[in-house]
């Protein structure tokens, strides 16, 4: 059975099967850059993307620092901070811009987004520039762009911003990681969407839009099931859409263990690309991450409305009743989020013994999956 | 940086004729600093330097100008942002001491801070140890102090450190205490998202659903 | 192409632009300002001016000079704190193999590259404008930014020597030195033109002329006879025309000599000899040097010949010594010949159009009339036989596609895509039917050069379509490079096309050179 490619191809071959089986979902060795290991999960993964040396440095553009991500002896990180400063201001004294400077083996990137300045020095050259700018829109997912032009204007120019950010160096960090864990997610911002079979999803989706949609909460937006960094399904309401960046800052924020257990969350949230200046209010939750069922799914609802808390919980409940109820999609479900399948070579029908790994990218629909290597 | 409350800093900036010392007295202060050239390069070096506030520590970010005319196209970046001021002269040097008003007013201008009538200030007279060529003398150094809202003087040398410190301590006390009178802040959310019916987003239509 | 045919199109002429349709830009068009700093000279406070040696533009106000001088040093400074302290001891070991230690920084508008020389006493800058790159269809292509810093400040050191041996005292020195940068890079910096294929400057090769093997090797004896007769030659170089034949000098040195004789001495000193409807004199003379070789009067003055400062012969020694140059021609032939200087110092007190040697120098005019003496038999003996055979040599036709082929070890280089001073009019059968490629494909070469093209790898192949529908190749056998740029056709639709049109190719062009 083979397993489509999500976003709007037609079922291929022989549909209607069974792909519950167990032997139709092989997890493939994804070998990244020169490990010598079979690095199984993506945790593992993420931990040794995350040794890859780079540094990031965010600073008032006064030269204050703001949040550094690695453990550098603190002082020299504050005399860093106002080098950086200066450097940015020197050229812009100049009628200029500093995007970057490299020496043989580091490259340092600039990016000047008053009131802030984001510098990393990398080993690597790759989408340095776009890194910076997922960075910024992670500061504003935080305080709403509005708010962080703003403060430094009502409190004054050596306003301590680390004061608003308190609290959110994880959300800073797990942004910064994600670089490394889904890098291909930064090429034309896109989405990558885990591999379900397509009546499943579209189980998985009409039930989240009937709940919702019955519900009538008039500002509740969009639902979204995530797993393991990629998107289940979406549901939306018509006429509103949720752009790839800021789906991508709502997964950093629900890759965030400590909101993996079965509490329930409700947090602020601004999604820049959506709007700026106001706040959206995510309902989030892990409705099966207790031993027993151990599903790492998790259940955002987004709304427009702070006192919308209660009626989401409902419709939460409503979704996972549904969804359990329906045994075989559970299952199929589970297992699907559980060890996720990476596509293979072979799906794409090509026999040339020279392809090594494919990686697609739909445009419209900005969706990404990639292969796993042969 | 863990999440708790994190050490306060303070960016300071040190302004002064270049010959008056600010160099050698930097370097007695603070142990560690990147190299020298900074200054000649662009345009300033800069220092850290912890010091302990009753239980408090507090980080200072010291920039050590360059004493020139010439680095003054960067004095908006330099001095804006800045909790407080070190100015020095030198006590032998009369016309070091002269500067002094241009100084300040310039700082005042390029920094524009939000209450300059009360912006910590503090003034160094430098190399007293060499008494015999002095040519401003403490007293009217510290009239001068007086007229410009009651600035602290510390007379220093390059040799005795002890001064410089307490000069230092007095201007993170003080600019730690304007900070303190604000309170905690949190993120405010005030700002509701008004969905405008004829809202549509630029990009097209991308989900799979 | 006539305008580049034109050899008067070469001389010092600023007033002459390269004509859009032509493959070199000058430099000046997309220079936004050059520098020489020692940093040294600028660290007391109040005298950081004192670092910049030399500053293009002129005109430029003293502080913006010392602040983009400043800014040069700082970002130098400012990137060491980033490097291990292994990568530290590599890029000091290979500070002259590959090439200098260097920083780029990259701005809204510009593109900068710095250098370091001399064990990091000196730094080089350039700084490049997008806009006025994009006017010029220039590609801002760093690594080759790099190759020009890096020749302009070799060829400095070629005529002058090293920075270091300039400033023995400091301060007292400086003026002098500054002097000397200024003679030399006001009059360089304006003429430079660079291609519009960055790929090129920055392989830096030289052109070989191919020729049958009877012939190679008559050239080989004649040199070979020549060093015989005269010892005191310690290194030589003979080309035809604006190409190579054969050399006996460091490697290191090739591509400095080359590019100053076939782009500068030779065109300059030709001129009047082409001026007069093309027929060259058959009687052999010295280029540059005395005239009048019939007394034996010391050589002094406007009558001295260059001095060059060249590398050793073993690779592991980096001290340059000074040779005097002899430039000989007949026929179409130049044969270039270096007696060690001895004696004296190089410089005197004033400023002199080039560096004249002591007077107790061993080259006498004696010495030179006895080599003409030689050469003007020999040389023109085999200067004949080559242009017999090139003359004989069907023109191969024009080709359909552009091409760079270059061999690293040899640094033999040639291309349709590369300035050719043409000295002769007649074409030397390497150009190409084809428009030159549009600006977004040398990019795109140069892009995929970097990114997908291994230096270290001895092999490699890699094809590139643009989307402008120009097929790109290079093919890497041996460390031997081919890029092939096929322009848009319906012969070359496909991959498959390509790679047999390719295989075509390399064939019917490239077999001998590339394969052997």
């Amino acid at each position: 059975m083979e397993v489509e490619v999500p976003g709007g191809s037609e079922a291929v071959g022989g549909g209607g099967t069974d792909t519950g089986s167990e032997s139709s979902f092989k997890v493939s060795q994804v070998e990244i850059e020169d490990v010598e290991e079979n690095l199984k999960n993506a945790e593992a993964i993420f931990e040794h993307l995350e040794q890859l040396p780079f540094q990031v440095f965010i600073l008032s553009e006064f030269g204050k620092p703001i949040f550094v991500n690695n453990d550098r002896n603190e002082g020299e990180v504050v005399s860093l901070a106002a080098l950086i400063c200066a450097f940015v201001s020197r050229c812009q004294s100049w009628g200029d811009s500093l995007m970057t400077m490299t020496s043989q083996d580091n490259h340092i990137q600039f990016l000047h987004k008053s009131p802030l300045i984001f510098c990393v020095v990398s080993k690597y050259p790759e989408q340095l520039d776009q890194q910076l700018e997922v960075l910024f829109e992670q500061i504003c997912s935080i305080l709403s762009k509005s708010q962080l032009e703003n403060v430094y204007k009502k409190k004054g120019d050596n306003y301590d911003l680390r004061k608003l950010l308190r609290g959110t160096d994880r959300l800073i960090d797990s942004s910064i990681s994600s670089w490394r864990a889904s890098p291909i997610n930064l090429v034309d911002s896109s989405i990558s969407a885990i591999p379900m079979n397509p009546s499943d999803r579209e189980f998985l989706s009409s039930t989240m839009a009937s709940s919702m949609g019955a519900a009538k909460l008039d500002g509740a937006l969009f639902g979204i099931m995530i797993a393991k960094r990629q998107i289940a399904a979406i549901v939306r309401f018509k006429k509103y859409v949720i752009h790839p960046r800021d789906l991508n800052i709502l997964i950093n924020l629900v890759s965030d263990t400590t909101l993996q257990t079965d509490a329930q969350n409700w947090v602020p949230i601004c999604l820049p690309r959506f709007n700026d200046t106001g706040f959206f209010y995510a309902y989030i939750s892990y409705p099966w991450c207790n031993k027993e069922q151990d599903v790492p799914a998790c259940l955002v609802l987004l709304s427009v409305k702070r006192d919308h808390f209660d009626g989401l919980k409902e419709v939460r409940h409503q979704i996972v009743t549904k969804l359990e109820n329906n045994s075989k999609f559970f299952t199929n479900f589970s297992q699907a989020v559980k060890t996720p399948n990476l596509y293979q070579i072979s799906q794409i029908g090509s026999n040339s013994e020279s392809l090594w790994s494919f990686l697609y990218l739909n445009h419209s629909s900005r969706q990404v999956c990639m292969s796993a290597s042969k | 940086m863990s999440g708790t409350r994190k050490k306060a800093l303070l960016k300071v900036i040190i302004l002064g004729d270049s010959g008056v010392g600010k160099t050698s007295l930097m370097n007695q202060y603070v142990n560690r600093r990147f190299s020298n050239q900074y200054k000649a390069t662009i345009g300033a070096d800069f220092l850290t330097r912890d010091v302990n506030i009753d239980d408090r520590t507090v980080t200072l970010q010291i920039w050590d100008t360059a004493g020139q005319e010439r680095f003054q196209s960067l004095g908006v970046a330099f001095y804006r942002g800045a909790d407080c001021c070190v100015l020095a002269f030198d006590v032998t040097n009369a016309a070091s001491f002269k500067s002094l008003d241009s100084w300040r007013d310039e700082f005042l201008i390029q920094a524009s801070p939000r209450d300059p009538d009360h912006f910590p200030f503090v003034l160094l007279g430098n190399k007293v140890d060499l008494e015999s060529q002095r040519a401003v003398s403490s007293k009217r150094a510290q009239s001068w102090c007086q007229t410009k809202g009651n600035i602290p003087y510390y007379e220093v040398s390059a040799k005795e450190a002890l001064n410089v410190e307490a000069a230092f301590l007095a201007i993170a006390r003080d600019a730690l205490a304007r900070e303190s009178q604000e309170t905690n802040d949190f993120p405010e959310f005030p700002d509701q998202i008004r969905l405008n019916p004829n809202q549509q987003n630029q990009q097209n239509s991308g989900c799979n659903c | 192409m006539e305008a580049i045919a034109n050899p008067l199109y070469f001389f010092s002429n600023l007033s002459l632009n390269p004509p859009s349709c032509s493959n070199v830009v000058r430099f000046i068009d997309v220079l936004e300002f050059f520098f020489v700093a020692h940093p040294q000279s600028g660290r007391k406070e109040g005298e950081e001016h004192r670092r910049v040696m030399y500053f293009h533009p002129k005109g430029e106000q003293f502080e913006r000079q010392t602040e983009i001088t400043g800014f040069a040093e700082a970002v130098v400074n400012f990137t060491e704190n980033f490097l291990s302290t292994c990568s530290r001891r590599e890029i000091k070991l290979s500070d002259n193999e590959d090439g200098f230690d260097f920083r780029t920084v990259t701005t809204q508008r510009t593109e900068h590259v710095y250098i370091r020389t001399e064990d990091d006493q000196f730094i080089l800058g350039v700084s490049l404008s997008k806009q006025l790159s994009q006017v010029s269809d220039y590609p801002l292509f760093q690594p080759a930014i790099r190759s020009i810093l890096s020749d302009a400040y070799k060829m400095f050191r070629m005529f002058f020597g090293t920075f270091s041996s300039f400033i023995k005292v400091v301060p007292d020195d400086i003026p002098k030195f500054r002097e000397r940068l200024d003679f030399f890079f006001s009059k360089y910096i304006p003429l430079l033109k660079v291609h519009k294929m960055p790929l090129l400057d920055h392989l830096g090769g030289v052109e070989f002329l191919r020729m049958s093997g009877p012939l190679y090797l008559n050239v080989v004896s004649l040199i070979t006879e020549l060093r015989e007769e005269f010892p005191i030659i310690e290194k030589i170089m003979i080309l035809y025309q604006d190409k190579l034949l054969y050399y006996q000098l460091s490697k290191r040195d090739l591509p400095s000599l080359f590019r100053y004789l076939t782009h500068n001495l030779l065109p300059t000193t030709l001129a009047p000899e082409l001026e007069h409807s093309g027929r060259n004199t058959s009687k052999g003379r010295y280029l540059r040097g005395p005239t009048d070789l019939t007394t034996d009067a010391p050589l002094l003055g406007d009558e001295s010949l260059s001095v060059v400062h060249l590398h050793s012969d073993s690779e592991d020694l980096e001290e340059l010594i000074g040779y005097q140059m002899m430039v000989y021609r007949c026929l179409n032939a130049t044969v270039c010949m270096f007696v060690r200087n001895c004696g004296g110092e190089r410089r005197d007190s004033d400023a002199s159009t080039r560096s004249s040697p002591p007077q107790n120098g061993i080259v006498s005019r004696r010495l030179l009339r006895n080599i003409d003496q030689f050469l003007e038999t020999e040389l023109a003996l085999v200067a004949s036989k080559i242009g017999d055979e090139i003359g004989d040599e069907k023109f191969p036709e024009a080709t359909d596609f552009h091409y760079i082929y270059f061999n690293p070890s040899s640094l033999s280089m040639t291309s349709s895509l590369s300035t050719s001073p043409a000295l002769s009019v007649a074409a030397s059968g390497s150009a190409s039917k084809v428009l030159l490629p549009p600006v977004d494909v040398n990019r795109l070469v140069c892009d995929t050069m970097s990114n997908f093209v291994s230096e270290t790898e001895e092999f490699g192949e890699c094809f590139v379509k643009s989307s402008s529908d120009w097929w790109i190749v290079i093919k890497k056998v041996n460390s031997r490079l081919l890029v092939l740029i096929l322009p848009p056709s319906s012969y070359t639709s496909s991959l498959a096309d390509v790679q047999s049109k390719t295989a075509t190719i390399v064939k019917s062009h490239f077999e001998a050179i590339f394969f052997s």
